[in-house]
């Protein structure tokens, strides 16, 4: 079943949907907008991937300083982020003063459910538990070439939003035959299609374990179709994918 | 994929679920939440020479280019048990405990933050190119070990002063200052909790040597935080 992680007069409660919006494991409908949304699960270690939608290539390729090749030819590009920058569904992300190029990213996060280590591919996708839908701001003005995306870009407090449900595997045949898209107040910016990635799920878990144990809670957010512009405080993103949750957040000033 | 996702419901589910971080860990107060800074010292960036300029680096760093060391890496004990037996790189580096919630931290108030010290070895397989991160290089499993006993930070200790004694299967191998941090223990703390909160048991490497030693499986590590060569060291009970 799909269940959410929410907080409400004092307690963290898990939540289902309702039609009036969710049901507490205790039974109290609410509205979405009643309680204080957390990310669905104990998130673990969470591994991002870059570039791994090819419009996504393209939209940013006169900004890559040199396409430096692995030593592993077709290496994928991951990097890693702290629980601190965890954000849960309708919640307001700091945008910095002053900065130029604030983007959303949907992505498709995919949550471990087993301990697994040199997996193959069957044994990779069975350790899957569920799915969740991503919205990992980046803020291009920090960009440097060192370790790049470096952390001031992609590992900031509250700007990796997970949510707002956790979907059981068993309820998504096709990770890859997935809709996604964001809008800014109400407009569509961003539309792609799982089926556009270019590291698959299954071949990035085998490579991913073929070097470090993954484990219940480990996270993997598997890129990012083109449609990536520039938001400003006060901007609504949802970012959407069909079958598995619409996120919100609102970008709020620094303090 | 139709079949039942067996999953462990305890570890996703669960709020108050602890399990992940090894008792090792735990008992020395450590989150199991480890950062570390890259090319921290002059050295580093002497060696790469003319290279920092050009694509793809362009430019020295100009803020601390930051990694982090995940759960799978956090090792059980100081034994060598990295890989399938090839050499690894053993950066060492002296790390800072955190020791409350620390949100933009000014350098000034920076030590009023840090819980103790401790020497930490961060292994990784041998990188060439920094442009990127090196996953598959840098968080093999149990490529972060502990080395030291963690010393408590009362108000005089300056850890630039710190030096590392390094010991490779009880030989005393190198001895490592941390006088020519480019970041200092202060300053890092500052720069990186400006845009991401770090906790309390957070463990923040500060930056390693260059040639760091080559080890093997089975190699047993160990260091001495040290003072100063001529006061004793100072040690959490």
């Amino acid at each position: 079943m799909k269940r959410a992680r929410v907080a409400y007069r004092g307690a963290i409660h898990e939540a289902y949907p309702h039609a009036d919006g969710l049901v507490l494991a205790d039974g109290r409908v609410l509205d979405e907008d009643s309680v204080v949304w957390l990310a669905p699960f104990n998130v673990g270690t969470i591994i991002a991937l870059g570039l791994n939608y090819s419009d996504h290539v393209k939209e940013l390729s006169s900004e890559l300083t040199l396409n430096r090749r692995h030593a592993v030819a077709d290496e994928p590009l991951a990097f890693l982020k702290s629980p601190s920058a965890v954000l849960g569904h309708r919640g307001s992300t700091v945008r910095p003063n002053g900065v130029q190029f604030m983007h959303y990213e949907c992505e498709l996060a995919v949550i471990i459910g087993q301990t697994i280590k040199q997996a193959n591919e069957d044994e990779a996708m069975a350790a899957i538990a569920g799915y969740t839908v991503c919205n990992d701001y980046a803020i291009r003005d920090y960009l440097e070439n060192w370790y790049r995306p470096n952390f001031p870009v992609k590992n900031r407090d509250g700007a990796t939003i997970l949510g707002p449900w956790f979907v059981p595997a068993e309820q998504v045949p096709d990770p890859h035959n997935l809709n996604l898209r964001t809008l800014v107040n109400g407009q569509i910016k961003q539309q792609g299609h799982t089926g556009q990635m270019i590291h698959r799920i299954g071949p990035l878990l085998v490579w991913l374990s073929s070097f470090m144990t993954l484990q219940p809670g480990d996270v993997i957010l598997t890129g990012t179709p083109e449609g990536v512009v520039n938001v400003n405080v006060g901007d609504q993103i949802v970012t959407e994918i069909d079958g598995i949750g619409r996120l919100q957040n609102t970008l709020i000033a620094e303090t | 994929m139709n079949s039942v996702s067996i999953s462990n419901d305890a570890a996703l589910f669960n709020p108050f679920d602890r399990s992940s971080v090894p008792r090792f860990w735990q008992d020395k107060g450590l989150s199991g939440q480890v950062f570390g800074l890259l090319a921290n010292r002059a050295d580093f960036l002497q060696t790469l020479g003319q290279a920092v300029f050009e694509p793809p680096y362009k430019k020295p760093p100009q803020a601390p280019v930051l990694f982090a060391k995940p759960r799978n890496t956090l090792a059980t004990s100081s034994r060598v048990s990295c890989g399938t037996g090839e050499p690894f790189c053993a950066r060492v580096h002296l790390a800072l405990k955190v020791g409350r919630v620390s949100h933009r931290i000014s350098t000034s108030a920076a030590r009023e933050s840090i819980a103790g010290y401790v020497a930490v070895a961060d292994l990784s397989l041998e990188e060439t190119d920094f442009y990127r991160p090196n996953l598959r290089l840098k968080i093999q499993d149990n490529s972060c070990l502990l080395l030291s006993e963690v010393m408590t930070a009362i108000e005089n200790i300056d850890p630039s002063k710190l030096k590392i004694e390094l010991s490779i299967d009880g030989k005393i191998v190198q001895t490592i200052s941390q006088s020519d941090l480019l970041f200092s223990a202060e300053q890092s703390l500052s720069r990186v909790t400006e845009f991401m909160t770090l906790y309390p048991g957070d463990l923040l490497l500060l930056g390693s040597q260059n040639n760091p030693p080559v080890v093997y499986q089975g190699q047993v590590l160990s260091a001495q935080l040290r003072q100063d060569p001529f006061s004793p060291k100072q040690e959490s009970p």
